[in-house]
């Protein structure tokens, strides 16, 4: 794990220049830099840094130039790093990792772009979520779930963190099935949420691969689905909501954008090196033990995929009259 | 499950770098816990921009090592100069100096560094033991009864400040309202942000706390021409042997005062917000009543010495229960630990231990590690000591100051954190100049964030009032912080007035109505019962022996210390 940015930034550089003189990949476009800055809008040591952390590491080893330089940016909800690296020069010096966040502060008035601010590189990994709940709750399924929230609208307490894509899932799920809860704020993220639900303060919440299959087991927490396509080989007694009846999906999807302009050449080249990153079978095993799978999409695929997903976080916004819905 | 746990977090961490850092982390300790203007928490945030780029596990042994090694390390300077190193170990200059000018200063030295060994590793064993079981109990706190834990702590903080209550309120408040500049939690809108871009995320806490720490000491280091080119001492204590066996067996031979002294250090530790400063005065005030011969205190006798050295060691057993089963800081160190293990993305909470056995098992096993190291390390830093204390302080200032500068920079890269350094630092020093406690400011500001955390989400669940009072661990802690702020008035007015006589049996019987609504069968029908009846009997013991004040029960603390000096 790569935390220190400035101090391991001297030995980034020099490392960079003696690979570039070893090693000549392909014929690259040019870049006016000898290692590229990937900014991550999140602090260090959260899941985002952690996996675009080991890119970093398996993209750099094959010696590609530019070396790749993670910088985390955090602050303000992801947003702060975002609005760096929209005004980053647009010259494949800059990337940006983005998940869903980035539509979620576009409804939030929160920033003043949107996906479309950038110019999509390649999507590389994908964590679907899992509809979860405490283990003292009284039903057992999605459909004494659904049954519940429709009987008491807007009262089961239900852990996000309020504007994030964890409220997202829950607004999502109501829109999709008549549902409304109670939302009470858990921003430190899914540890804290999974805490809230060991302790019964909060009913309902989205929870991670890894306290489903441990905390599962001794009753502590229930499972009701998993918000993917397929079900998890984790977790397969865990149904999709597709099979419930439920059409969605729901995955923490991450990917690389560029800023708005930067050559086609240069975009192809990043996508290129970061498809390569996702073929690694170590690493893949690595992140599936961790419920995150490596998902390539190139840059025109991963344009698609936005313009879909934005379209669902538009229609679930509008439903609760969210930000710039009002 | 334990052995599971020990051997998968040993494998983690006894590799070579791991253990070389921990033994640099504990020279460090050592080091700076002896330099009297230097404390072991400066030393602990010094050393934690190193531990960015190591594994979670190598970089919270190092910082173990640095905390063991300098709750230490102030008895250096304490027993061979009389100028305690760190405000936790004042008390040991009372026995250690005399003892030291009588001629024995070897033999102090080695009741020091063996007092410091046996209350470090009992307390060891009693976090290892303790804080799951803590964390289980934790599980039990929903945002109400974590709301008022938090209350609680501020009342002690308050209280601390004994005779300068309003002022150690006042940094408190500040504090507060420092940790409410930037986003709000729930809605994630900008406040107290007077339009600039750069505080709608608020102040980061590291850089807060090492300006108004580290910064705001070093400027008062060098606050003058004459203080800048001074040098800490010039003692040559080169030729000093330290007496290990002797000291060893003494300090086994008066094993009462050693348990005594470390289970008051672990309570301290225990008790969110107060910590070692505190708990080495406390144990030497016990140590002294309860001494065949009292009158011998303060001359060079042996249990003065014992008393304070194992406490301030054993406080770390106990802070470190209460951040780790919590998330609740117990001290300035546990929240420097608390940032370091968040940037690490690991956060601490009542699951911590379960979830993350690797990384708890680590911190448990290398307080052991170094406490050992502590002792074998103790000889060499001696001279290190020695050397150190020749540099002037200008120097030594510059050269901590660069790099908390980029230890502070390279956390975010964000530019606006080396101003908030700044700015922090200039503030954290016309406070203290004016004679505001600088720990209860630090504690706002970590406490105020998780109140209003879990404040919102009470309130998101219901704005009803009533499971402050119904729920039974909330009604617990608030019923400590009412006593906790009835305290200094107890304390001061103890054996000179009537009514302090009800204060304790008043006390333990208070708590019982909330062990009355625990879960469980013990908690209810047993230690609920038995608070009423302990409180009781205290009541008519004292009521039967005709309510009058007992004459050796009086006077405060020994020369409780000025509050602004509380800061570990």
């Amino acid at each position: 794990m790569k935390k220190a940015i400035v101090l391991s930034l001297v030995g980034g550089v020099a490392l960079a220049g003696a690979m570039a003189a070893t090693t000549d990949a392909h014929a690259a476009p040019s870049f006016a830099c000898s290692t590229a800055k990937l900014i991550v809008p999140w602090g260090p040591g959260g899941g985002t840094a952690v996996i675009f952390g080991v890119f970093e590491k398996s993209i750099n080893a094959t010696g590609v130039k530019p070396a790749l330089k993670v910088v985390t940016m955090p602050g303000a909800g992801g947003t702060k790093g975002a609005k760096a690296a929209f005004k980053a020069k647009a010259d494949g010096c800059t990337l940006f990792a983005v998940h869903q966040s980035i539509l979620v502060s576009y409804i939030n008035e929160v920033t003043s772009f949107n996906w479309d601010g950038f110019d999509t590189v390649a999507m590389v990994t994908d964590t679907p979520e899992i509809i979860g709940a405490g283990g003292h709750v009284k039903y057992n399924d999605l459909k004494g779930m659904l049954a519940a929230a429709k009987a008491a609208p807007g009262k089961i307490p239900t852990g996000v963190s309020m504007g994030a894509t964890s409220h997202f899932l829950w607004i999502l799920l109501g829109a999709k099935t008549g549902t409304t809860f109670k939302y009470v704020p858990f921003q430190g993220g899914t540890a804290g949420r999974i805490t809230g639900l060991l302790n019964k303060s909060i009913d309902l919440g989205g929870i991670n691969m890894a306290a489903a299959r441990t905390q599962r087991k001794d009753g502590k927490l229930k499972a009701f689905a998993i918000a993917a396509d397929k079900r998890s080989n984790l977790l397969p007694d865990l149904p999709t909501l597709k099979e419930l009846g439920v059409n969605m999906n729901f995955s923490l999807t991450r990917g690389v954008v560029a800023p708005k302009g930067t050559p086609m050449d240069k975009i192809n080249h990043w996508a290129g090196v970061f498809k390569k990153a996702t073929e690694n079978e170590k690493f893949k095993k690595s992140m599936a033990a961790k419920g995150t799978s490596l998902v390539y999409k190139g840059p025109a695929d991963y344009a698609t995929w936005f313009k879909a997903t934005n379209a669902d976080f538009e229609v679930a916004g509008k439903a609760v009259k969210m930000g710039r819905y009002k | 499950m334990i052995i599971e746990n020990i051997i998968n977090a040993s494998v983690e961490l006894f590799t070579i770098s791991t253990v070389i850092l921990m033994a640099v982390g504990v020279v460090a300790g050592l080091i700076a816990g002896a330099i009297p203007g230097f404390t072991f928490a400066m030393a602990v945030v010094l050393v934690l921009p190193f531990t960015f780029s190591m594994t979670p596990v190598a970089g919270l042994a190092t910082m173990m090592g640095v905390y063991v090694g300098g709750l230490s390390g102030g008895l250096m300077s304490g027993i061979l100069t009389g100028i305690p190193g760190t405000p936790s170990s004042v008390a040991t200059t009372f026995d250690g100096f005399p003892m030291a000018r009588n001629g024995q200063p070897g033999l102090a030295l080695g009741l020091g560094v063996w007092s410091s060994f046996f209350g470090g590793i009992l307390s060891a064993i009693v976090l290892v033991l303790v804080a799951p079981q803590i964390a289980l109990i934790g599980l039990e706190f929903q945002p109400w009864d974590f709301f008022s834990l938090v209350i609680f702590a501020l009342t002690v903080t308050a209280s601390l400040a004994a005779d300068n209550l309003l002022k150690g309120l006042i940094s408190g408040l500040l504090g507060l309202l420092v940790a409410t500049i930037g986003t709000d939690v729930i809605f994630g809108l900008p406040r107290l942000n007077f339009g600039s871009e750069a505080l709608v995320q608020g102040f980061q806490f590291l850089p807060v706390l090492i300006g108004l720490f580290a910064f705001s000491q070093l400027l008062n280091d060098v606050r003058d021409p004459e203080m800048a080119r001074s040098k800490i001492s010039d003692g040559d204590a080169q030729s000093i042997k330290i007496e290990h066996r002797k000291a060893a067996i003494a300090v086994l031979k008066s094993w009462v005062n050693l348990l005594r002294s470390t289970i008051i250090g672990i309570f301290v530790g225990i008790l969110p917000a107060a910590g070692s400063s505190i708990s080495n005065i406390l144990a030497y005030d016990q140590a002294k009543k309860s001494s065949k011969t009292p009158e011998k205190f303060g001359t060079g006798f042996s249990d003065g010495i014992i008393a304070p050295e194992s406490a301030n060691n054993a406080t770390a057993g106990g802070t470190l229960i209460t951040m780790m089963a919590l998330g609740i800081p117990g001290d300035i160190v546990t929240a420097i630990m608390l940032g370091a293990l968040l940037i690490h993305d690991v956060v601490p909470s009542p699951s911590f231990i379960a979830d993350q056995p690797v990384i708890a098992y680590s911190i448990f096993i290398s307080f052991f590690v170094a406490t050992f190291m502590m002792l074998g390390l103790q000889s060499i830093t001696l001279k290190g000591f020695v050397r150190i204390t020749r540099l002037k302080m200008y120097i030594l200032a510059s050269i901590i100051l660069f790099y908390t500068a980029v230890g502070v920079f390279a956390l975010n890269n964000i530019e606006f954190d080396m101003w908030t350094l700044f700015l922090f630092g200039v503030f954290g020093f016309v406070l203290k100049a004016l004679g505001f406690p600088i720990v209860p400011v630090i504690l706002g500001v970590v406490l105020g964030s998780i109140a209003e955390k879990n404040l919102s989400q009470a309130f998101a669940i219901t704005t009803d009032l009533a499971p402050f009072i119904t729920r039974p661990w909330s009604l617990f802690f608030l019923t400590l912080g009412a006593v906790s702020i009835f305290f200094p008035a107890y304390q001061k007015s103890r054996g000179k007035e009537k009514w302090t006589l009800a204060f304790i049996p008043v006390f333990v019987m208070a708590l019982s109505p909330s062990v009355f609504m625990m879960d469980g069968v013990i908690r209810p029908y047993v230690v609920a019962p038995f608070l009423l009846v302990l409180g009781g009997f205290m009541l008519w013991r004292r009521i039967s022996g005709g309510w009058v004040l007992d004459q050796d029960d009086t006077g405060a603390l020994v020369d409780a210390p000025d509050p602004s000096q509380l800061d570990e």
